[in-house]
């Protein structure tokens, strides 16, 4: 996990993705502690309150909850619950920018289908 | 203390209104930025609040007091750039001295502290260059632990290994003790990480304070063609205009969250520095 100083987003939303990302890419476990504000704050050389922020959404948005005076687990479904969420944002994050370029650029849909089609054979 | 109130606060220095009806709550528990070009009115409101100097007109509440006594005057300190300690002390005896007025005060850690900035703790203040005396006033006055710590410009002189070093310490403090720590700088980016909350200064008065968070999220940039911008500039209010090469580019507070642009017109976060530097060319004008 990394924090960009050239993002301008607000750093929690940052802490937030970090997290996000590192359950779906299953360093953090279902079922298992994730860092602390604490922690975060130290690493990350922020304020622990900002930290505390990133945490609590992922709390308020149900992929993990809080054992008292433990920490916060991840938890059961959380990386199926994640992709779903990833998966609507898909379009607006990379789809319609992508679209608007081609458009920009005189590129056919056919051509773009045909690219990505290309790009995935070429990646396996 | 839970709460200083800074109330309808003025400062004269002859002519000059150093400070123009300030209003102000610092709150137990959080991490501010004073933030403010060189001459703002930073120290001054800092000297007022720590009862250094007398403002010309208003009056600071601590918990609702208008004196500071004793016992709260503990929960109190203030550290400012200018050389206001004895200089032949020794950086020993200025932890000693300080121990003895503020309680939590460990005089191991501090020694510990200071060899990590490879400061020789048996030097006199005098002897010290800038940038170590800067961190020896910084690490004192966190290590009070008092309720409430004003650090005027705090890494003035440090390098930036140090500095480094002292933003860890500021957020160390704060995780122990949970208390109020106002850092003034002019430093803006570098400190932005460690605030909760922000104020911002510019000739006197405050003209901006916030939550972090919700500055940078309620503050956008919209670029795009002169043309297209120009169609849409009024339905927003406007902080800061850039243009060029015939791309318009604003700083503006949207109303909603994404607001509605037409096409070709692009949106960017602003960071801290920008939106301060903004709102002072706007008060320029």
């Amino acid at each position: 996990m990394k924090l960009n100083n050239q993002d301008q987003r607000p750093i929690y939303l940052q802490i937030q993705e970090g997290l996000e990302n590192a359950i779906l890419g299953g360093t953090y476990a279902e079922e298992t502690q994730i860092p602390s504000t604490t922690e975060l704050s130290q690493v990350f050389q922020i304020n622990p309150a900002t930290a505390g922020k990133g945490v609590n959404t992922l709390v308020d948005e149900g992929f993990c909850y809080k054992k008292r005076g433990i920490g916060i687990f991840v938890k059961k479904g959380a990386r199926e619950m994640l992709k779903k969420k990833r998966q609507t944002a898909f379009k607006e994050t990379y789809l319609s920018p992508l679209i608007k370029e081609a458009k920009q650029l005189d590129i056919s849909m056919e051509n773009l289908i045909r690219w990505i089609k290309e790009a995935d054979d070429a990646n396996n | 203390m839970q709460t200083i109130k800074v109330c309808d606060v003025s400062k004269n220095y002859r002519d000059v209104l150093a400070l123009n009806k300030v209003n102000l709550e610092l709150q137990a528990g959080k991490i501010y930025g004073l933030l403010g070009r060189n001459g703002a009115g930073k120290s001054t409101l800092l000297k007022i609040i720590a009862d250094r100097i007398r403002p010309t007109s208003g009056q600071i509440l601590y918990d609702g007091k208008t004196v500071l006594d004793d016992s709260t005057s503990r929960q109190l300190y203030f550290s400012e750039p200018d050389k206001t300690f004895p200089e032949l002390l020794k950086v020993k005896e200025l932890c000693y001295y300080t121990s003895q007025f503020y309680p939590k005060f460990n005089l191991d850690e501090v020694q510990q502290i200071l060899q990590n900035f490879g400061i020789n703790e048996k030097k006199r203040l005098n002897q010290l260059s800038t940038g170590n005396f800067a961190i020896v006033r910084s690490i004192v006055a966190l290590q009070t632990r008092a309720g409430f710590i004003f650090l005027d410009e705090p890494t003035l002189g440090h390098d930036a290994v140090n500095r480094e070093l002292f933003y860890n310490e500021v957020l160390r403090i704060y995780r122990e003790e949970q208390n109020t720590i106002v850092l003034s700088t002019h430093l803006i980016d570098e400190i932005s990480n460690l605030l909760e909350e922000v104020i911002f200064i510019d000739r006197g008065q405050i003209f901006l304070e916030d939550n972090l968070d919700n500055i940078i999220t309620s503050h956008l940039y919209i670029t795009g063609p002169s043309e297209q911008i120009e169609r849409i500039e009024r339905s927003y209010s406007v902080i800061e205009k850039k243009e060029n090469l015939g791309f318009v580019s604003l700083l503006i507070r949207p109303t909603s969250v994404t607001p509605d642009l037409p096409d070709g017109v692009k949106t960017s976060r602003a960071g801290l520095q920008d939106i301060f530097i903004a709102y002072s060319k706007k008060k320029d004008k």
